[in-house]
């Protein structure tokens, strides 16, 4: 076995079997969920129990990205981060790792379940909501703008 | 006879590619293990077959004197203790042995290797990443 894929199915183990501590959490597109620093706890997840508002981490490249769902497609996930609106990225599921189940943030740990966190996940998924809303709405300008109002009509010669 | 089993709390496997690759949380080690090492591993895991029961099936399979293979799975599960990923268990009886049923161990194709483990770098820090 080649050795890149030895260390890739080494860090998957890791990643599943870290659960007393937790992972480091890296930059700031996923405030106010998870910032700089925060300690995540993950499991591992059938593909069927993956649900809009979940946060997954899933193998991309040498990376872990770790972003929210927002829709189950059949063949792919949409995902996006609470910080970055305007930006979408996909996964296959095959390649998700694991589940967030909680964050551990200055010592307190906070898990999904919790009032607080789900409060956090309905406010992220009605922004991702409006945001969607938005960026139809401009699919929907552009493509008037292109197909219908300027649509160039030759002149008559009489 | 010993019997082993595998350090649940601190070790953790999986199956790529019919190889087995280990991790040991405790000392931050990772391992890969041949395909006759894996099937040792497994049988190991989930306790469905002594390993001399295991070991005839293989000298039997592949036409090798018991003795060999005995001593590679012998030197195999002696590199397991060392890097404690697996533990003796307890001693049984040749009677206790014979009531293990053997379901169907799988070996793998082509010829005889014997079982090796390799030993990777330590585990490095993981960092999960929003960007």
């Amino acid at each position: 076995m080649k050795h890149e894929h030895v260390q890739q199915a080494a860090q998957e183990l890791q990643l599943l079997h870290s659960s007393g501590e937790g992972v480091v959490f890296h930059g700031w597109s996923m405030i106010p969920t998870l910032v700089e620093g925060d300690q995540v706890i993950l499991e591992s997840v059938a593909f069927q129990e993956i649900r809009p508002g979940d946060i997954v981490t899933y193998r991309y490249r040498d990376k872990l990205p770790t972003r929210r769902v927002v829709s189950c497609r059949r063949n792919y996930l949409l995902l996006w981060c609470d910080n970055w609106p305007d930006m979408r990225f996909r996964s296959n599921y095959s390649d998700v790792l694991g589940r967030v189940t909680a964050r551990i943030r200055d010592g307190e740990r906070l898990e999904v379940d919790n009032a607080a966190w789900q409060k956090e996940t309905t406010r992220a998924m009605q922004e991702y909501r409006a945001s969607h809303a938005k960026y139809l709405l401009r699919q929907t300008r552009r493509f008037i703008g292109k197909h219908l109002l300027f649509h160039h009509v030759p002149p008559q010669h009489g | 006879m010993t019997i082993f089993h595998v350090n649940k709390e601190s070790v953790a496997s999986q199956i790529v590619d019919g190889e087995a690759v280990v991790i040991n949380s405790n000392t931050s080690e990772y391992f890969s293990l041949n395909h006759f090492g894996t099937v040792i591993w497994q049988e190991i895991n989930t306790a469905t077959e002594t390993l001399e029961k295991l070991t005839e099936t293989t000298a039997l399979n592949y036409g090798i004197p018991t003795h060999c293979v005995a001593k590679d799975v012998e030197d195999f599960t002696e590199r397991l203790l060392e890097y404690k990923l697996i533990s003796p268990c307890k001693n049984v009886t040749s009677e206790q042995t014979n009531c293990v049923v053997n379901s169907a161990i799988e070996l793998p194709s082509g010829p005889y290797e014997p079982p090796k483990i390799e030993k990777f770098g330590d585990l490095q820090t993981l960092i999960l990443s929003g960007e």
